[in-house]
């Protein structure tokens, strides 16, 4: 589940891990094809605004060059990645955060930065998901930052606990605790929008818990 | 909506993210057929997972590649590979030049109201509690300095303690560093040995004190970076800095700076 790429993916990519820290920009740019949906997903669900979220995955992307000649390749290019562009939304934030002092009300509730897909098999299959994904968006940005950073790591960059410590650079049981946390507070909020326990009738388990 | 039942709650996210042994998977597995609660709970995350957005849908702003590249192509790497021993060599001309300096600097403060800055031989430094420890690099006998830049930032040779007077750095209050950095006490090791700090909190919450913040230069923060970290700063510029100065933050318990 860790590393879903191939092998042969693998290779091309640590391929042009090596190039690109010799200076070959090409090599680079595919790198940035090949992350940056991947970075993007976790900075668009960090920042609040869409145009935090590019820049600070641009910034994300410029560090990661910079910084490649320094890469030790300990950790994986991904998950040291996914550590500058955490990096850069914090920062980012902290730059918000300041001119939120005076700029008044809460950017909380503004709109989502994500638009989101409308797939599904019906148009009403499709209108059930898309209410569902707006709801765990939603959730996910009402929860504390350090496990909404947790869960995102999870359950959409999949990475194990262990990749998630170096992103996060907290220990083991830091990360279990947070992503529990997170799950839970998730949980109680689909809960009570009384979202997560109305699926699409095509979900497996019968016996119905809460309510 | 019922909590997971005590003992197999911490066990179920490791369940449910693949982290536990097999055997004790099969355990959780066949507790789940006998606790109603823990089920929920594992049904609840696994319709959660299926609703999960996916990195793949993610959209991408249309000149996202062109705009990274043209950033790339703007900013040049600077070829300098550093071998270790070059590395040791820099970190060890700026030891050299902090200590000179801040024996210089405690000494002249300590004898300064006596002498007006003559002082005698036996002098010994004064513990590591005076402001202005900071390493004025360009005061004393100039240790050959490695003329290195960082894109980002201008190399300033302004090394004074921004908040001198102040016990603890409270960012945002008493000083805006132009860039911080954050450190594990086990990642900054003995790396920031010599130097002393002071507790670093943010205005935010300046009751919290995050960690002990290093001041420092660039060009010293690079060295130290470099040397335990494989990454240099990001480019983190914070443009409403009131110094040009930057700070290391080691996090957790103080990093035994009494140095000398
Ligand atoms: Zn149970």
């Amino acid at each position: 589940m860790k590393n879903d790429a191939p092998d042969m993916q693998r290779q091309q990519l640590d391929q042009w891990v090596r190039q690109a820290r010799e200076g070959d920009q090409e090599a680079f740019r595919h790198l940035v094809e090949a992350y940056e949906k991947k970075v993007l997903a976790l900075t668009l669900r960090m920042c609040k605004h869409k145009e935090d979220a590019a820049e600070a995955a641009q910034e994300a992307f410029l560090a990661a060059w910079q910084g490649l000649p320094f890469f030790r390749g300990e950790a994986a290019f991904s998950t040291w990645l996914y550590r500058l562009a955490s990096n850069a939304c914090v920062d980012l934030l902290r730059k918000e955060g300041r001119h939120r002092a005076h700029a008044g009300p809460s950017l909380d509730d503004e709109e989502l930065p994500l638009p989101l897909p409308d797939d599904g098999p019906t148009p009403q299959e499709a209108a059930e998901r898309r209410e569902m994904r707006e709801q765990v968006e939603r959730g996910l940005r009402q929860l504390p930052e350090e496990y909404r950073q947790a869960l995102i790591l999870r359950e959409i960059q999949q990475l194990s606990y262990e990749e998630i410590s170096k992103v996060l650079e907290v220990d083991l049981g830091t990360v279990k605790s947070r992503i529990n946390r997170g799950r839970r507070r998730l949980r109680e909020f689909l809960t009570e929008n009384g979202n997560l326990f109305s699926p699409p009738a095509s979900k497996k388990h019968g016996e119905e818990g809460c309510s | 909506m019922n909590d997971p039942c005590k003992k197999y709650a911490a066990p179920l996210d490791a369940f449910l993210d693949g982290e536990l042994p097999l055997e004790q998977m099969e355990q959780v597995r066949r507790h789940l057929d006998t606790c109603p609660p823990c089920r929920d709970y594992v049904d609840a995350c696994l319709a959660l997972r299926a609703v999960m957005p996916q990195a793949e849908d993610t959209p991408v702003p249309e000149d996202f590649t062109q705009s990274v590249m043209a950033a790339v192509a703007a900013h040049p790497r600077k070829t300098r590979r550093w071998t270790p021993a070059r590395r040791r060599a820099a970190m060890a001309a700026i030891a050299a030049c902090l200590a000179a300096a801040m024996f210089l600097t405690n000494y002249q403060d300590w004898f300064a109201p006596f002498t007006g800055g003559e002082a005698a031989d036996a002098a010994l430094p004064r513990e590591a509690d005076a402001a202005g420890d900071q390493a004025p690099a360009q005061e004393g006998e100039q240790v050959e300095k490695t003329p290195r830049q960082y894109q980002f930032y201008a190399v300033t040779q302004d090394t004074a303690d921004p908040a001198e007077d102040a016990e603890a750095y409270v960012e945002g209050e008493n000083v805006v560093f132009a860039f911080t950095v954050f450190l594990t006490r086990e990642e900054a090791g003995d790396a920031l040995a010599g130097y002393t700090g002071k507790p670093y909190s943010t205005k935010d919450d300046p009751g919290t004190v995050i960690g002990t913040g290093y001041a420092m230069t660039v060009e010293e923060a690079e060295h130290i970076l470099y040397d335990v970290l494989d990454y240099p700063l990001g480019p983190m510029r914070n443009d409403q800095c009131t110094t040009e100065l930057g700070c290391i933050v080691v996090t957790e318990e103080e990093v035994s700076s009494s140095g000398n």
